[in-house]
């Protein structure tokens, strides 16, 4: 029996407000993706139904840093 | 109107006070500092304008309270404390956040990082990220290796 996967959208105009829908899995098409740079190693994942993203979820692996430079002046 | 990575320059000034305490520093010898303080973390939209002027953590900007999100964020785990590789102090969070089954109420690519123990809740920094979007999904933010290479907030 396929899974059935709760779908919940509260979303302010993407892709559509729309009630909370039951959706079977293998009516969803999923798609992966991946971003690596010297900022981050980002991957996510979508699920489709007819086109329009139903859900997705995201994992952020932060790379850069902030940096304050330390200075000590010298006495002249 | 964009976020720009930073370690903001309020919180410079904080440090040279002593106004921020990422660790005990019961053995410290300097000042004695029992108890850390709370370091939270808070999303925010891709159309606010966090940076190094920031000053103190507020919500203009930030991913509304819905979809699984609440205004503030999270509290950041921390259980080690800042250390030092060679000249280069760091601190990096001890582990990843994640918000559950999270609906964003738009695109965000800002974390804002404050102290929450502060009495103005005092904001050290501000971290950019690719545009992202969650539907009904989690969202984890994992930190860098903590090091004084790629430590998440680092004084050289």
């Amino acid at each position: 029996m396929a899974e059935i996967v709760t779908q919940k959208l509260i979303r302010n105009g993407w892709p559509q407000d729309e009630p909370p829908q039951m959706h079977e899995e293998s009516l969803l098409e999923k798609t992966e993706g991946e971003l690596d740079d010297e900022v981050e190693h980002t991957t996510w994942t979508e699920w489709r139904l007819d086109g329009k993203i139903v859900k997705r979820g995201a994992h952020v692996r932060l790379k850069k840093n902030v940096l304050a430079d330390g200075i000590a002046a010298m006495f002249r | 109107m964009a976020n720009t990575q930073a370690m903001c320059t309020a919180f410079k000034v904080q440090i040279l006070n002593g106004s921020h305490a990422f660790g005990a520093q019961a053995a410290n010898g300097v000042r004695t500092v029992t108890t850390k303080d709370d370091f939270y973390i808070a999303l925010y939209l891709v159309t606010a304008t966090r940076n190094a002027t920031d000053t103190v953590y507020n919500t203009t900007g930030e991913l509304a309270g819905t979809g699984n999100y609440t205004q503030g964020g999270q509290i950041l785990p921390n259980t080690v404390a800042p250390t030092n590789d060679s000249t280069t102090a760091h601190w990096t969070p001890s582990g990843s956040v994640t918000w559950t089954n999270l609906t964003s109420s738009g695109a965000f690519d800002a974390a804002v990082i404050y102290n929450n123990t502060a009495t103005n809740k005092n904001e050290v920094s501000v971290h950019t990220f690719s545009s992202q979007s969650i539907t009904s999904a989690d969202f984890t933010l994992t930190m860098p290796t903590n090091n004084g290479t790629t430590g998440l907030i680092r004084v050289a």
